[in-house]
């Protein structure tokens, strides 16, 4: 069980660093790709992308999350977190009812 | 919702019990929502928290790497990558909350091997490298609560359409429906009667 990492060169070679499984991405098209690599491969309970790949490749991640295991987590790349993160504020908006 | 049945007092039981059924249901279902928005709250406060703490550290940890990287040539860095061999091991568990199952993971061992020489890489890479080590369970802790927290939000969203369906649109139609068969019925039985009276006085005038 481990982790495999999705984002540009900077962050899965600062990953490989610590020991973690990765493959870089530039356009959302190989960011497809390396998410259909990571499902495949065995082992991997938790996919680490960067938003700014994630945000090209919403739907597909859509469909990973829907299916269950693994989970996916988004994570800021070296130049910080993306201003207006919506995913996390639409989740609470549509559970509670108003915007938080 | 119209409900289209026949107005007979056989109907008007069923109907009864099928009113009576959606209002203790919809009550459930209520102090359900109710308590699922009560677990869901402190969690979300967890969540931010935890959230913003990590959108701190990724990138400076980042940075950090990129500064080694800059800071040496790219073939000592590269080499220093080959040598790097982690090893996690995750232990997965479901937690439940609210009767909402969803897969909790922790980190249970973390061991990285960082054989690449220390003479040759500048010291922001042992730094990086610590650094992301240590980020990594809380990246697990974060994902797990992520995922909870998007199935209670799924939940919550059912059950309200459920309530909502109960309480805007189920008993209103089934009470309406109710109201529309005693109409009827209380209209037959007066017309019963009217004719009974009737058929009384005919009798009457007749002498029988």
């Amino acid at each position: 069980m481990g982790y495999f990492v999705i984002g540009d060169d900077a962050t899965v070679t600062g990953f490989r660093l610590a020991g973690v499984e990765g493959r870089a991405a530039r356009t959302p098209f190989d960011a497809r790709e390396a998410l259909k690599v990571a499902a495949a491969t065995e082992g991997v309970s938790i996919i680490v992308i960067t938003e700014r790949l994630a945000e090209g490749i919403k739907e597909e991640l859509a469909g990973y999350r829907a299916s269950g295991a693994p989970l996916i987590i988004h994570i800021p790349d070296r130049g910080g977190p993306l201003p207006g993160r919506t995913s996390i504020r639409e989740m609470i908006k549509s559970a509670v009812g108003v915007s938080m | 919702m119209e409900i289209i049945v026949n107005p007979n007092r056989m109907e008007l039981l069923k109907l009864r019990a099928r009113l009576d059924l959606s209002v203790r249901g919809h009550k459930l279902l209520k102090d359900k929502l109710e308590g699922l928005v009560k677990e869901f709250m402190p969690l979300v406060g967890a969540y931010r928290r935890k959230r913003r703490h990590l959108d701190e550290l990724i990138p400076r940890t980042l940075n950090l790497f990129s500064l080694a990287a800059a800071s040496s040539s790219s073939e000592i860095v590269s080499l220093a990558l080959e040598e790097c061999r982690g090893e996690a091991e995750i232990a997965a568990e479901t937690r439940r909350v609210m009767g909402i199952a969803s897969p909790s993971f922790k980190m249970k061992r973390f061991r990285v091997e960082m054989a690449y020489s220390l003479i040759a890489t500048p010291p922001e890479l042992d730094l990086a490298a610590r650094e992301l080590g240590s980020l990594l369970p809380k990246i697990v802790e974060l994902a797990s609560l992520e995922e909870l927290l998007r199935r209670l939000a799924g939940e919550i969203e059912k059950t309200r359409r459920r309530v909502n369906a109960l309480e805007y649109v189920m008993i209103p139609g089934i009470n309406a429906a109710k109201r529309g068969i005693e109409v009827k019925l209380e209209e037959s039985d007066r017309s019963s009667r009217v004719r009974l009276m009737k058929v009384k006085e005919i009798l009457e005038a007749r002498g029988v």
